[in-house]
């Protein structure tokens, strides 16, 4: 009797309800509170509606567009779109590792040709080779110089790449006077259960392309 | 079901008024991964990606890459020099800090998006699809009701006209802007499983052996399950299937939050093996889209009674199911 006592004891309901923790449900609108006040609701007109409606449908007819396939209908669509996608930047595409994964390893190097014959040779920075905070707080090197430089469609600025190395090599007396830019790659080994090799123990990247030479012109350097 | 009922379900899924919540945490996870991707990615390399010696130059990117399509960038309007382009660069991370806290939301998440919609047109190539994703959600923010709760701007709203909060705390409002990034995470993710099937290496379940394996994005050291051909193909098959679930069973509440379950294992696998700063975190801020309202406040009485147990005083309280509140609550 006397333990019922102590659980029916309201103090201790109130308590234990508290640990329940009640839920608060939003409320839809036009539903009742049970309260004097009904909960704020924002209007929403007509025109309000058909303008939202418009403005969806186009996003996603830009969006679905621009990632169909290539084809004549696609280029005759992308001709209106292509300019609102590109000055609101919504275009894009998350085909990322696909449809198939890369199977190399790969990074850049440049090779700069001084007045008197000799070349250095710079390394784009490799992210492997940071340790972890740099690694991640400099990130974009590795979109600028592994994702995009080396590929189209920014090939147009391998010109650039090379001025700035030539600039960021420059000597009073013994000006660079060519940058080539070099792809530096190695095949994955393929996953061979009898030859395997683990993450941690790839291969260095022993084969080299180069890809793009540039003649420094004097204007450069200033 | 014929047109009319089509126009009502469209109707009721964009306009039936919703709590602004699941918004709310969106906001602020998207103002901290700006603060993180101002601060963090772009501060210490400022001079190097947008000054007037850049190592692309924007004369290179206006007649290389815009040709004569319109871009977007407020920095071409600016005076030459550093000092105005870093000028500019101040007021993004201002816009950054007032997006977090929600002070002048509306406007501090117009201008955020405008500037991080410059800093992307005005160089293309440091832009990885974190850049992308976060430019579409904090385009999609500034339509939406994300400032009308957690935030500062309710919190002066409500001191000003003097009263209580409505009795679900929040104004209640179209959540069509929510709907609209919701149905942008689902493209993604269709987009990216329709890419991925179409390639052998994944249907072979033999796509994870390559991806774990750039040396350029690793992170961490993950022994064992990249270093085998069981878990490899697990691991790829697995992404296949948590992929397409995301832009299909999302849609049902029931599998909802196990969907969402699988979509945050995958996103922290992926930021532990490789490191591709924001992508993760951006798309896992957006999950919140998906979140029920009624299920966030359980969670925060779940952490206030938590908390209350410890007597910590957390702001808000919890509130009973009483003879005053009783049909504005439900227990569960």
């Amino acid at each position: 009797m006397n333990s019922l006592t102590k659980r029916l004891n309201p103090d201790r309901l109130l308590q234990n309800l508290v640990k329940v923790v009640p839920i608060v449900k939003p409320m839809e609108a036009g539903e009742s509170t049970g309260n004097s006040s009904p909960p704020a609701v924002k209007p929403f007109g007509k025109v309000d509606k058909f303008l939202v409606c418009t403005l969806l449908f186009s996003y996603f007819f830009c969006v679905f567009t621009w990632v169909s396939p290539e084809g004549p209908c696609k280029d005759a669509l992308l001709y209106f779109i292509k300019p609102i996608a590109e000055a609101t930047s919504i275009c894009q595409s998350w085909s990322v590792f696909s449809p198939e994964t890369r199977n190399s390893n790969y990074h850049e190097t440049a090779l700069i040709y001084f007045q008197d014959g000799s070349v250095k040779l710079y390394e784009f920075p490799r992210m492997e080779k940071l340790d972890y905070l740099t690694r991640f707080r400099r990130e974009k090197y590795r979109k600028m110089f592994c994702d995009c430089m080396p590929w189209a469609p920014y090939t147009q600025f391998q010109s650039d790449f090379a001025r700035y190395v030539a600039r960021a090599n420059t000597c009073p007396f013994n000006e660079p006077i060519m940058v080539t830019l070099v792809h530096n790659w190695r095949l994955m080994p393929p996953a061979d259960p009898n030859h395997w090799v683990n993450r941690s123990n790839l291969p260095e990247h022993t084969n080299q392309t180069p890809y793009h030479v540039y003649y420094v012109q004097p204007e450069d350097m200033r | 079901m014929n047109f009319s009922d089509l126009a009502k379900a469209i109707n009721h899924f964009l306009f039936a008024p919703k709590s602004p919540l699941p918004m709310a945490l969106v906001r602020i996870c998207v103002g901290l991964i700006l603060l993180q991707d101002t601060l963090v990615h772009l501060l210490p390399d400022f001079k190097f990606y947008y000054g007037d010696n850049a190592i692309i130059p924007i004369e290179s990117t206006i007649c290389k890459y815009w040709f004569n399509e319109p871009y977007f960038d407020i920095m071409l309007l600016l005076p030459p020099g550093d000092t105005w382009k870093f000028a500019f660069f101040i007021v993004f991370v201002l816009a950054a800090v007032c997006m977090t806290f929600g002070l002048f939301s509306r406007t501090s998440m117009i201008v955020g998006f405008l500037c991080l919609l410059s800093f992307d047109s005005h160089l293309e190539l440091n832009q990885n699809d974190g850049d992308v994703f976060l430019r579409l959600t904090a385009m999609i923010l500034c339509f939406s009701n994300a400032g009308d709760a957690l935030s500062l701007d309710n919190v002066f709203r409500a001191r000003k006209a003097k009263q209580q909060p409505a009795p679900s705390g929040y104004v209640l409002s179209a959540p069509w802007a929510q709907r609209w990034l919701q149905l942008q995470v689902a493209f993604v993710y269709w987009h990216a499983f329709v890419c991925k099937i179409a390639g052998f290496s994944w249907i072979s379940g033999m796509a994870c052996y390559n991806s774990s394996r750039y040396e350029d994005c690793m992170r961490f050291p993950l022994p064992i399950v990249f270093d085998n051909l069981f878990t490899i193909h697990c691991l790829s098959w697995g992404t296949l299937v948590i992929e397409l679930f995301l832009w299909t069973l999302i849609w049902f509440k029931q599998f909802r939050y196990w969907v969402l379950l699988g979509g945050i294992a995958l996103h922290l696998g992926i930021e532990f093996t490789m490191n591709l700063p924001m992508f993760e975190w951006i798309v896992l801020s957006t999950y919140f889209a998906f979140v029920e309202p009624e299920d966030l406040s359980k969670f925060a009485n779940i952490i206030r009674s938590y908390f209350s147990k410890l007597h910590f005083h957390l702001p808000g309280k919890a509130r009973l199911p009483g003879p005053q509140s009783s049909l504005n609550t439900r227990p569960t």
